[in-house]
């Protein structure tokens, strides 16, 4: 019987023959089909949600200087928005916001001919973005939205205020909060006359299956294999992890 | 799905296991049974030419120097690997899909995409 050394001890699997193997499978298959569904209604229900129209002018900064909310459709009628945490003054994006991040290039390459633009979002100034993008070698649009309300609109930054008190809203109820920025996703619409809706926000382990890194670990033996306590304690930036690289026996 | 697998393989075969015990071959047109019959003509899936390859992904594991197949899923069972449909779930009209519409990444021609694209440079 094989071990497998995991993050709850050595833990032992049953090896069985290719018959009795298939029989197992099927009997998962059947759960793996009805969550599958279940997913589907979860998408229905989503896309039914109600609208909200954006009164507010946000502008934002980037590469090209100011960048209206409007313009980030790219003329697409859909718009997608990670809110990155990236706050005034910390040199450097999140690493977990960044082992997201490592995904949207690819994303990126394909979900512009399904008439949705895609771009990130940050309280960092331009510059300091600008700096971090450049290292981790992306390409997405990633503007700065420190001189507007955007992120605290959308809860995703917090104020001082906030801070000292300790708790703010954030995933839509009361949370202690210690630190200025948190993560999260938002899908707007632009209709032809350019008035602009929200149409959903998502935050902490609403965004989980935007990570396809996790979406391949969960179907091997070990899982996601994590820390219960501290389940991101491996992450680290794509430029600083020391002898995880997959390359070793052939090309 | 296809086109998501010329991206995957080469994952998969990152390891000598794949290549004694699972032979899997990875030409350049087993992507392309069942979308089109000429080279650079597209045709929706399913038509006269039979399909001799179809999606899967299979997980390993080698432990005291023995492989064991741990798991193997195929069809829509992959959907939560192809990132980008992750995203489009959350956007108002979702995947919106009424057939094939994706292509090989070189092959959108003109259709803007949003790297680098019209407001903000790469």
């Amino acid at each position: 019987m094989p071990k497998i050394k995991t993050v709850h001890g050595i833990e032992n699997r049953k090896v069985v023959s290719q018959k009795e193997w298939i029989a197992a499978r099927k009997k998962l298959l059947v759960k793996e089909k009805k969550f599958s569904k279940r997913r589907d209604e979860m998408n229905r229900q989503r896309r039914k949600l109600p609208w909200v129209k954006i009164e507010k002018e946000y502008v934002f900064a980037g590469p090209t200087g100011k960048v209206a909310l409007g313009e980030l459709f790219c003329g697409k009628s859909q718009l997608i928005i990670y809110h990155f945490m990236f706050g005034p003054g910390w040199g450097e994006g999140c690493a977990h916001c960044s082992f997201w991040a490592d995904h949207y290039d690819s994303v990126n390459l394909h979900i512009g001919a399904r008439d949705t633009a895609f771009a990130v979002v940050s309280r960092a100034p331009w510059k300091e973005i600008e700096r971090f993008k450049k290292r981790m070698g992306w390409k997405f649009k990633w503007v700065s939205s420190s001189n507007t309300d955007f992120n605290f609109d959308f809860n995703v930054s917090f104020t001082p205020e906030q801070l000292k008190r300790g708790t703010a809203i954030y995933n839509y109820a009361p949370l202690d909060m210690d630190i200025d920025e948190r993560e999260g996703v938002s899908a707007f619409y632009r209709d032809q006359n350019g008035d602009i809706y929200r149409t959903y926000s998502s935050y902490a382990r609403g965004i989980d299956l935007m990570n396809t890194t996790y979406n391949f670990l969960d179907l091997t033996a070990k899982g996601r294999d994590e820390n219960p306590d501290h389940t991101q304690d491996w992450v680290r930036y794509h430029d600083q992890y020391k002898g995880a690289a997959n390359d070793c026996c052939c090309a | 799905m296809m086109a998501f697998f010329a991206i995957l393989i080469p994952v998969l075969i990152n390891s000598h296991f794949w290549q004694t015990t699972l032979p899997l071959r990875t030409h350049e047109n087993q992507f392309s049974h069942g979308v089109a019959t000429e080279p650079g003509q597209r045709q929706s899936r399913g038509l006269s030419v039979p399909i001799r390859e179809k999606p899967g992904m299979s997980a390993f594991t080698l432990e005291d120097g023995v492989v064991y197949h741990t798991y193997s899923i195929y069809a829509r069972g992959l959907d939560g690997l192809w990132g980008m449909y992750q995203w489009l779930d959350r956007a108002p009209l979702g995947r919106n899909e009424t057939g094939i519409w994706w292509c090989r990444r070189d092959e959108y021609g003109s259709l803007p995409q949003n790297s680098g694209s019209c407001c903000h440079p790469a």
